[in-house]
């Protein structure tokens, strides 16, 4: 238990903001994917190209985590660790808000005719299946929100590894 | 402020101005793709219209006119739209002078059905002021119990986004039922008749106080897109179920009861377009003293209505239905809903084992679902048949009864009969077809006819109108003809109503007086198609009988007794005209006005296509023996036991036409020909607006490249883009056959107030004429130039919620109303596209569902109701219906769009098809070898299959076409470029020629553009500025 209070206290608050940032895109990715695949009206309107973008951003802001933990004495090393975090922050920020904008873009017109239909059209296509899949769309949307805000205050905080 | 403190700023300036790189430019592209919806939203144009060369102007002077005028149209619509179907015991027209109190009953009577498109006016009249404008002097305690009873209060409406609260709006404790739903239960929310004496209602005694002079009770039944009622599913209040839907229910026969109870006189007023049943209101137990029709209203046309019950007005509207005493008792009904086929899932593909090249790795199932999201489907997996052919409304009824009296066709077996024994037309049938009681005694008598026996002839009768009365008054003559039905038919299953009605026309006669009116309808519609032998249109030898009369049963009366003068039946023989035609005719008739030979195009729309010998369709010829059985239940349909099951799969997975290389395409990148290839005035003259074949339009598309000709078929729905090198204006659709409904005057006025049942049951093409100029005008004053607002499927059976938007059982009132509004449309310049082209029978399923039936079926009944309006009135847009014609998408069908609609009817217009929601089911290629002009999506400045231009670069939606593949398909990008050829010359030939649009940037626009560039400019800097702080501090570093 001692171990594991001494760990925590060895990082940084950027550490801890990047750790934030990753669960935060994993689960965001997760929803995206779930929307793009459970059974309503959205299955099926997932880009592959876009998942890529969120892959790839929960795998950018993994290794930057694991650089966190990297303290080596050799100062050219830590500068290299350093602007690489840095960069991988940058871009993990970017990608989310790209796979955000997609996201939404592909659910607006279906959201429309979900929500802002007439009441007829509604009773055809606001199932109750259809709108689990609107609900989990529009939760995807603010869990990206806040994944890309966390994402993005993280990128002003410096890197700082793990204390010796 | 030292390097090591900025380095983080200008970090996280970097992916912050990245980030809003990112925001503004997906933002701006989803924006761009709904620009109507923010400029409307915004209050913004991005188009600006320049009408100072117009050609088409308004009628009116200024606003107030225009507005004043369709509140007047409206409240005639509702005059010559009510109908009286039953008055006994003079109990109307009403008292309009305060001295008769009449007590309102019903739900509905307070709070009526309006559809689901009112205009929604401030100063839109309801039933009770109606009622009070009119002089009537309503029972107050009633009044104020329904108060209680509904109590309306205004609850807050929430943003469902994101929960705040946006406004107000009124709802009820109690209220009519709004909601038919999509085959499912439907309940009547009528409150208990025994629960008006709650305290906080009506109070123990509130009886003695209702009593009245007249009892006015009034039932709904709604409608609407997305609703089709199932049969038998009728719940009370209580959630039981009591029969059919269309039904009165107990709680609704408790009302009558106690309205009769307590006053002197009943009148049941039936707002609906679904007919309801009203056997047990005509005679028995709970009849009643009057029954009228009042259909769906709209803002105004109640203030019609109580016209019509205070005798302001004669009555002089006619039901544009049968009302049957049993919904259920069509053939029709027969088969209804629609099911599975046996083997439909064998066409799914899991995507991996079994694929869809088109697809690659996607599972797509057959389900009905997946046309409004969810998984995959090619939505082709059901099907109905609609085996009773011809024999829908009162071709069914009348022809049966014709042929009972007669003796023939096995037509009082028991078969069909609903009421118990022998089929009986007094005990099936209520009140028929064209059927409405005139205030004002009158006679309607036929004089003269005259058949121009020709393909662009006329029929000509003359109607003798007498008034009988002592009042002026307009009156409604209706004019008749009976066919022969002879061996030939028979032989050669070629059916016949005993009875058709060809046309009517009202007229204004003085007191006692007599004026003889001109009723004409074109020839073609006496021939009849014979798809087994001619396989074409014949004009039968024998006797053609002319009468005119007060609805389908007088006239075929008056027929029977011109035969048979010892049938004992109410006709007069003397009311009828026979024109002969001496010998059997398979030639005059069998090709069109154009000179287009006519013949089968639709074989592969029967399942006896697909599966010989299944379907035995209804024949007059033996009613008992070929009365419809449910091929959905009783037999079953499998598409593997069919000889043809490969092209019948191919049908069903929308392989109509797929993607080849069959050719080089002529200018693929698109080239400009110069200003003489431009859209516009200065180029377009008669002679191009009168030929499509005229040079000029082939030179004009012949500039558009394959990525926009394909792009802006697949894509152009909603809005119809400008095309590079044509330079045409940009389109936006309007949408509904109540009117302009997103439209707005400058004072707030909405001037969508049409009421498509009250025009359907007036049988007046003069006010279906004048709703279209008014429609035409609305178009001008709001500049909206494209509207889909003629709805003129036929009414197959009555559970259609849709039918709402349609105007009657009868393809030939459809064809001469639906005529009537697009010629004054026409007049004006504005393009009022009907839908949905064809057999919208129901909506449940309406996405995919296949839809069966023989060609008599198909070229006699819904397609008839279009006829008018594109061949005789020359529409220049339609839309077409979701579902499909046999197994093909009818977005798909080449057959009726090429074949039928532009190459014998002569239309050159844009054809949209309804909104494509299932990219699996609207399949791109074969919408554009239909001649599909625009696919309906709800995006705009998408007309491109890549915007970039990218040759490799796959489309949006049909992702496996791409410009490359497409640009080696020589008669899809040939077939795509008539396309818009068609949607071009359609625009020229309104008042889009005479106007032009001119692009602007609102400030919306600008400031995402502006961000864009700012964000990608500071994005740069911050960046730079971060390497050079980190270089900087490192060599800092160094240093100390």
């Amino acid at each position: 238990m001692n171990k594991v209070l001494d760990f925590l206290k060895k990082q940084s608050v950027s550490t801890y903001l990047t750790l934030a940032a990753f669960i935060l895109a994993l689960v965001a990715m997760s929803v995206y994917c779930a929307n793009g695949n459970v059974e309503g009206y959205f299955k099926g309107t997932n880009p592959g190209g876009i998942i890529t973008f969120s892959v790839f951003s929960v795998i950018l802001l993994a290794i930057a985590l694991v650089l966190t933990q990297v303290n080596v004495e050799n100062k050219t090393v830590m500068l290299v660790i350093r602007v690489c975090s840095d960069i991988l922050k940058v871009v993990a920020a970017v990608f989310m808000i790209v796979v955000m904008m997609n996201f939404i873009q592909t659910r607006l017109n279906g959201l429309s005719y979900i929500f802002f239909s007439n009441d007829s059209v509604k009773q055809e296509v606001a199932t109750p299946i259809n709108l689990a899949s609107a609900y989990t769309a529009i939760a995807g949307f603010i869990i990206y929100v806040i994944a890309w805000l966390v994402a993005l205050v993280n990128v002003y905080f410096s890197f700082r590894p793990v204390k010796k | 402020m030292k390097t090591k403190k900025l380095i983080p700023l200008f970090r996280g300036l970097t992916a912050t101005m990245a980030s809003v790189i990112v925001l503004s430019s997906v933002g701006y592209t989803i924006a761009d793709a709904n620009r109507s919806l923010v400029d409307t939203a915004l209050g913004t144009e991005s188009y600006i219209t320049d009408t100072s060369k117009a050609k088409y102007v308004n009628d009116y002077a200024t606003e107030e006119e225009l507005q004043q005028a369709t509140k007047d149209f409206a409240i005639r619509e509702g005059e010559e739209g009510t109908v009286i179907m039953k008055n006994e015991n003079t109990v109307l027209p009403l008292k309009g002078d305060n001295t008769q109190t009449v007590a309102l009953f019903g739900l509905a009577g307070y709070g009526p059905y309006y559809g689901p498109d009112k205009g929604g006016n401030s100063d839109s009249v309801d039933l009770v002021k109606a009622l009070e404008n009119a002089g009537v002097k309503l029972n107050e305690s009633v009044k104020t119990m329904y108060e209680k009873i509904m109590n309306p209060h205004e609850v807050e409406t929430v943003n469902p986004w994101t929960g705040e609260v946006t406004g107000t709006e009124i709802a009820f404790d109690n209220q009519a039922n709004f909601s038919a739903g999509d085959y499912t239960d439907f309940k009547v929310t009528e409150v208990p008749v025994s629960m008006y004496s709650n305290a906080e209602w009506g109070g123990e005694n509130w009886e003695s106080s209702a009593e009245s002079d007249v009892g006015i009770v009034v039932f709904c039944r709604p409608g609407g897109e997305g609703t089709t009622y199932k049969p038998g599913s009728g719940l009370d209040y209580y959630g039981n179920n009591y029969g059919d839907p269309l039904a009165l229910s107990p709680e609704e026969l408790a009302l009558v009861a106690k309205a009769k109870e307590l006053c002197d006189k009943v009148v049941v007023l039936l707002n609906t377009s679904c007919t309801i049943e009203v056997g047990q209101l005509k005679s028995g137990t709970y009849a009643v003293d009057g029954i009228a029709y009042i259909g769906i209203p709209n803002d105004y046309q109640l203030t019609g209505v109580a016209n019509v019950l205070t005798g302001k007005v004669n009555a002089t509207g006619a039901l544009a239905d049968t009302y049957a005493t049993s919904s259920v008792s069509s053939p029709a009904m027969q088969n209804f809903g629609g099911g599975y086929y046996a083997d439909y899932d064998t066409l799914a593909v899991d995507g991996s084992t079994t694929r869809d090249d088109r697809w690659g790795n996607t599972a797509i199932s057959n389900d009905v679902t997946g046309s409004f999201g969810g998984s995959a489907s090619y939505s082709g997996g059901y099907y109905i048949v609609e085996a009773e052919g011809i024999y829908t409304g009162y071709s069914y009824y009348e022809t049966r009864y014709y042929d009972a009296i007669m003796g023939q066709g096995n037509a009082d077996s028991t078969k069909g009969s609903t009421q118990g024994g022998a089929w009986d037309y007094d005990k099936e049938v209520s009140y028929t077809f064209g059927h409405g009681l005139s205030y004002i005694p009158y006679t309607q008598t036929i004089t003269e006819v005259n058949v121009e026996d020709s393909v662009d002839g006329n029929i000509t009768a003359k109607v003798a109108v007498h008034n009988d009365g002592d009042k002026t008054g307009l009156f409604l003559a209706q004019l008749y003809v009976s066919q022969p039905y002879t061996q030939y038919d028979k032989d050669n299953l070629v059916e016949k109503s005993a009875i058709m009605f060809l046309n009517s026309k009202k007229v204004e006669v003085a007191a006692g007086q007599t004026v003889t009116v001109e009723i004409s309808v074109p020839t073609k519609y006496l021939a009849s198609y014979d798809y087994t032998n001619a396989k074409t249109y014949i004009l039968d030898e024998g006797n053609y009988y002319f009468t005119a009369a007060a609805g389908a049963h007088d006239a075929v009366n008056n027929v029977i007794k011109a035969i048979d003068s010892s049938k004992e039946v109410d006709g007069d023989a003397q009311n009828v005209k026979v024109w002969n035609n001496s010998a059997f005719d398979n030639t005059t008739y069998s090709k069109s006005e154009n000179g287009m030979v006519i013949t089968n195009q639709m074989d592969d729309a029967s399942l006896n296509y697909w599966l010989p010998g299944t379907v035995t369709e209804l024949s007059r010829k033996d009613w008992e023996g070929t009365y419809p059985k449910n091929y959905n239940t009783e037999v079953s349909v499998a598409i593997l036991r069919s000889d043809k099951a490969e092209e019948w799969k191919d049908e069903l997975v929308g392989k109509t036409y797929e993607i080849t290389e069959n050719g080089t395409v002529e200018n693929p990148d698109g080239v400009d020909l110069g200003e003489k290839y431009k859209f516009g005035e200065a180029n377009i003259g008669q002679p191009q607006l009168e030929n499509i074949n005229d040079d000029f339009w082939n030179k004009l598309v012949s500039q558009i490249s394959v990525n926009e000709a394909i792009g802006a078929v697949i894509h152009g729905g909603s809005t119809s883009d400008v095309l590079t090198n044509v330079d045409n204006p940009n389109v936006p659709q309007a949408d509904g056959p109540t009117g302009f409904k997103d439209g707005r005057f400058t004072n707030g006025f909405r001037p969508a107030v049409n009421s498509q049942s009250l025009l359907g049951s007036s049988f007046n093409p003069d006010l279906a004429y004048d709703w279209g100029v008014l429609l035409g005008n609305h178009g001008l004053q709001l500049k909206k130039y494209e509207i889909w607002g003629a709805g003129l499927n036929y009414h197959r059976t009555p559970y259609n919620g849709r039918n709402t938007e349609y105007l009657s059982e009868d393809p030939m009132l459809t064809n001469v109303l639906g005529a009537a509004q697009i010629e004054g449309s026409n007049s004006k310049g504005i393009i009022v596209g009907p839908k949905h082209i064809g057999f919208n029978d129901q909506e449940h399923d309406r996405s995919g569902i296949c839809v069966y039936m023989n060609e008599q079926k198909f070229r006699q009944t819904d397609m008839r109701g279009f006829q008018g309006a594109v061949e005789d009135a020359g529409a220049l847009g339609m839309m077409v219906a979701f579902n499909r014609l046999g197994a093909t998408n009818a977005s798909h069908s080449v057959g009726m769009l090429k074949k039928i609609i532009r190459e014998e009817w002569g239309f050159n217009g844009l054809i949209s098809t309804d909104m494509m929601n299932n990219k699996y089911y609207f399949n791109a290629e074969s919408c554009i070898m239909a001649t599909i002009t625009m696919m309906a999506d709800f995006a705009q400045g998408d007309n491109y299959i890549s915007k970039s231009g990218d040759k490799t670069a796959g489309d949006s939606t049909w992702s496996y076409i791409t410009i490359e593949s497409a640009s080696k398909d020589q008669a899809l990008v040939d077939q795509a470029r008539e396309n818009l050829k068609y949607q071009l010359y359609a625009f020229a030939n309104s008042a889009l020629l005479n106007i032009t649009t001119e692009r602007v940037t609102p400030w919306w626009d600008a400031t995402l553009q502006g961000i864009f560039i700012g964000s990608a400019v500071l994005t740069g800097l911050s960046a730079a500025a971060y390497v050079a702080l980190v270089v900087l501090n490192t060599v800092k570093k160094e240093e100390e």
